[in-house]
């Protein structure tokens, strides 16, 4: 082969060079398939649940909240109370927190709570507090 | 008559001196709970300092020696403390060794017992017991510190519950550098999978990343979590293989360094970290 050894050498360069992007995918083929995003998630729909309470003693306040948001609060409720809501209810199921404030003083207070979720499961659950409560219920 | 008072007042500080326990504290969590409830009755060592990775720390000759003088060693589990027959040894059977772990549930399968509140109160209670045992003249003292210590811990459960109740069950993913969030993740309906195993040597292979990589990607999982510079490369690999984000670095291992130093600031930090990462 006749030319320089200089023009020899970079010519060998510059079909490294184009060979380069081939030799990186056959060397990192988890890399090539990183474009791929990740699936998008299927997001439960939201769906009608059903709450019945009944309190041992009115209480003062009552919040319900769903992901940290209220979904029913009611100040100075009846002994009994009905409320609805439409939250996203995943096979695992769902966590209400429950804050309540008694009349100071109450001792061994409660509040049953019955639900029913959107496909036709009852749930029973009792939150007892002194003067106040503040719980995390688990449906599922 | 001003010498005999001052020889009664020696001999008063003497006493009170004596009557405070000496304690040697292997994990960052057992000197605040011995702490709490010893109060200014006890005189706590605490060897492994907040922010010192448990699984890396080796007991050197100084604390073998405060071993020696202990009446009372506290260690969390054999499979965390791999030295205890060398406290043992160094105690020469004057003292008594309390592994806590071994004493509550859950512990044999998942060393890192901490991470529930459950599991800290049940500590706590063990530990006033053995304090109570050990000067059963501060029974009152020690039960009022354990009680208040304990109206804490259930404050702090509330707000970790109600945190918790913040992210949708169908995103609790936990994928942790090493498996040491079992009794956390039942606790709160997570699923764990761990990069690697229960002690940091269980370093994780090729199959075993592919696996995590799976799981991320047919679970959706949005975070991962690092536990400080434990496998970057592994956990580099999976962010880009997978584009899942680093939700940030959890304390496992027991106390972090400041502010992360005492056990409402480790539960606060890991479960914001989680919640807001996984959201």
């Amino acid at each position: 082969m006749r030319g320089s050894p200089i023009l020899r050498a970079l010519l060998a360069f510059v079909a490294l060079l184009a060979l380069a992007p081939l030799l990186w995918r056959i060397t990192h083929p988890a890399a090539s398939a990183r474009a791929v995003q990740q699936p998008a998630r299927q997001q439960p729909e939201n769906a009608k649940v059903e709450v019945r309470l009944l309190f041992s003693t009115p209480p003062l306040r009552v919040v319900f909240q769903h992901l940290g948001r209220d979904v029913w609060h009611q100040l100075m409720p009846a002994v009994q109370e009905n409320f609805s809501c439409e939250i996203p209810w995943p096979k695992e199921g769902v966590e209400l927190h429950v804050i309540i404030a008694w009349p100071e003083g109450t001792r061994s207070a409660a509040m049953r709570v019955r639900l029913t979720a959107p496909d036709g499961t009852d749930h029973d659950r009792t939150v007892w507090g002194d003067a106040s409560a503040d719980d995390v219920l688990t449906f599922k | 008559m001003k010498l005999l008072g001052l020889f009664l007042l020696l001999i008063a500080c003497a006493r009170a001196d004596e009557a405070r326990l000496r304690v040697s504290s292997f994990s960052t969590v057992l000197t605040e709970i011995v702490r709490e409830v010893g109060g200014e009755k006890v005189d706590v060592t605490g060897h492994v300092k907040p922010g010192v990775d448990p699984h890396e720390f080796s007991p050197r000759p100084a604390d073998l020696e405060a071993v020696a003088s202990s009446e009372l060693i506290l260690v969390s589990s054999r499979h965390i403390e791999g030295y205890v027959e060398k406290l043992r040894e160094a105690a020469g059977g004057k003292s008594v060794l309390l592994e806590i772990g071994a004493q509550l549930p859950g512990a044999a399968e998942d060393p890192h017992w901490w991470h529930t509140i459950g599991n800290i109160t049940r500590a706590t209670r063990i530990v006033r017991d053995e304090l109570i045992r050990q000067r059963p003249a501060l029974r009152e003292q020690f039960s009022a510190n354990a009680a208040d210590y304990t109206e804490r811990l259930e404050k702090l459960e509330k707000w970790v519950k109600a945190k918790v109740a913040e992210l949708p069950r169908d995103r609790r993913k936990l994928v942790t550098n090493h498996d040491s969030f079992g009794g956390f993740a039942k606790e709160f309906g997570f699923e764990v999978y761990p990069i690697a195993g229960i002690t940091k040597n269980d370093q994780p292979g090729g199959r075993k990343v592919a696996e995590i990589i799976g799981v991320i990607r047919a679970q959706g999982v949005k975070a991962i979590f690092s536990e400080d510079t434990e496998n970057p490369k592994v956990i580099a690999q999976i962010t880009r293989e997978t584009g899942v984000k680093i939700g940030g670095s959890l304390l496992a291992d027991g106390l972090g360094a400041k502010p992360n130093d005492t056990i409402e600031a480790m539960f606060r930090h890991n479960v914001t970290t989680i919640v807001e990462a996984l959201k």
